[in-house]
């Protein structure tokens, strides 16, 4: 296998198996730097699988993953949180930590990344008024509603200017308003250079945006489209 | 690689908000601490207690029946002060010997007025150096005294300091058994507490991970809480400990205790030297943690 640095995200007959089923089948993809692509296809048929592999929080079955040409596999443990901070990760979930406020749970990015406290103001701030959620600030997680939990894991994600973002069902508890606003920063992060890439089952979202496709079905890709 | 104030203030938000677990440790931990520092003291207090009581540890040596005078009396002082392991010598005249019996005899010092003559002897009362081997020490200089020419008998209680001995040692044993037992119980109680602390870290310590902090951006912040968990247990501790001692300590003061023998708390560098510890093994317990999830993350 070679190198390609117009890669972003590279696989390689990648199998992830959960107690002997097939969460992930013999994948061969690549998503290409500066890139915005969907993952789609139904429940169960591997999409969140796949973005957990590419942000590094599960191992993998059989294969070769090549993440901005670092190879996950054969990283040391000490690599590992280098690549995670040029990923930015929209959880499904959240995963926001409901004992730290809203700005602390955005901040925590560029803490762990070593910026100054003036710094962390500065951009935490940009970034939460970006989102309309400036007066939210002080608040627990637990305290905002589902769109307003949504739009703080989208600004920790895009934090630290991360070269990738991975959205699993970033616009899952959003109203059509508020899952404009969440495309629209997507796209705009995309348009500054950033490699998207978007699990959704929304098919109104994926029409409207008119980009890369992959469909998965029952851990193995069916489909790709759109792609350049 | 942040700076140790940042990692402190972390830590310290960190406690801020995850009050209650932190509370229900900190109570754990000094009540574990306060358990442990209860048989120190009351050791310290025992074997103080003993020591002093070894130390006024006398032999009396009973002179012939004589007159004696003040130059005979001087060279039976200098004889018994030659000996090996003498620290003090002084001369108990007969007249003194009866006024002190029928002082301690008190209302039944009357009986000692029928007696026609004095019964009791001259003495000299010993005392021995203090120290390591007080006990054969006492034998010794016994022995020693029981060859001097104008020395009829001696008594040292022969049969009390043997059992003394015993009783002493026999008490060093338990404690050396049951101090190790508390230790071990201490360290394994605020072990678990400090873990179960950070389990209330999990979700938090998972998502660092995600976002990219490092093992030692995470762990750093919390080593430092549960030092300073360990170490405000330990202050909790002693505080209570000293209230316990100053209750005890006010009523006690005037009772029958022997030689030199007061209660004491731990010196200050004593109790600097436990707080120090109280805080290494709060450390100890997240450093037990890591080792322990980092093994399982190995598997």
């Amino acid at each position: 296998m070679s190198e390609n640095s117009k890669d972003a995200i590279r696989l390689f007959g990648v199998t992830k198996t959960y107690g002997g089923q097939k969460a992930l089948n013999n994948v061969d993809i690549a998503f290409y730097r500066g890139e915005f692509a969907f993952v789609t296809g139904p429940s169960g048929a591997g999409k969140s699988t796949l973005l957990r592999l590419l942000y590094l929080a599960a191992d993998f079955t059989q294969g070769e993953i090549l993440v901005l040409n670092r190879n996950v596999k054969r990283m040391g443990r000490s690599g590992l949180p280098m690549l995670r901070r040029k990923i930015g990760v929209v959880f499904q979930d959240f995963k926001l930590i409901s004992s730290m406020s809203v700005f602390d749970n955005v901040a925590l990015v560029l803490e762990v990344a070593g910026k100054d406290r003036k710094f962390i103001a500065k951009k935490v701030g940009h970034l939460l008024r970006s989102m309309g959620i400036e007066g939210k600030a002080n608040a627990l997680p637990q305290s905002l509603s589902g769109g307003e939990q949504q739009k703080v894991a989208l600004a920790r994600a895009l934090c630290g200017d991360p070269e990738i973002i991975l959205a699993d069902e970033p616009t899952g508890s959003l109203d059509e308003d508020a899952a404009s606003v969440v495309m629209n920063i997507l796209l705009d992060y995309h348009a500054r250079g950033a490699t998207v890439l978007v699990a959704t089952h929304d098919k109104n979202l994926i029409a409207s945006a008119q980009k890369r496709v992959v469909t998965l079905v029952n851990g193995a890709v069916a489909s790709d489209t759109g792609g350049p | 690689m942040m700076k140790m104030g940042a990692q402190t203030a972390r830590a310290l938000k960190g406690v801020r908000h995850n009050k209650l677990p932190h509370a229900l440790a900190l109570v754990t931990i000094g009540l574990v601490f306060l358990l442990a520092g209860a048989f120190l003291l009351l050791f310290v207090n025992v074997q103080s207690l003993l020591t002093a009581w070894k130390d006024n540890v006398r032999a009396i040596a009973y002179l012939e029946k004589a007159d004696w005078d003040e130059a005979a009396i001087a060279d039976i002082l200098n004889a018994a002060r030659q000996i090996e392991g003498v620290a003090d010598v002084k001369f108990i005249p007969r007249e003194q010997a009866i006024k002190d019996l029928g002082e301690s005899l008190g209302a039944q010092a009357g009986l000692l007025k029928d007696l026609e003559e004095n019964p009791l002897p001259d003495a000299i009362v010993v005392r021995v150096v203090a120290g390591p081997g007080t006990w054969e020490r006492v034998e010794q200089v016994a022995k020693n005294l029981s060859g001097l020419d104008s020395v009829e008998d001696v008594e040292y209680g022969r049969a009390w300091v043997e059992r003394f001995a015993g009783f002493l040692d026999i008490m060093t044993f338990i404690a050396v058994v049951f101090g190790a037992l508390m230790a071990a119980a201490a360290l394994s109680i605020t072990a678990g507490t400090v873990r179960l602390t950070l389990y209330s870290h999990k979700d938090q310590i998972e998502i660092m991970r995600l976002v990219g902090a490092t093992e030692r951006f995470i762990w750093t912040p919390l080593f430092i809480t549960t030092c300073l968990l360990g170490l405000f247990a330990g202050i909790f501790a002693l505080t209570a400990l000293f209230g316990v001692y100053w209750f005890v300590g006010a009523r006690v003061e005037s009772g029958p205790w022997v030689g030199d023998f007061a209660l004491r708390f731990f010196s200050w560098p004593a109790c600097a030297a436990g707080l120090v510890a109280a805080g290494l093994v709060g450390g100890l317990g997240c450093l037990l943690t890591y080792v322990q999830q980092a093994a399982g993350r190995e598997e």
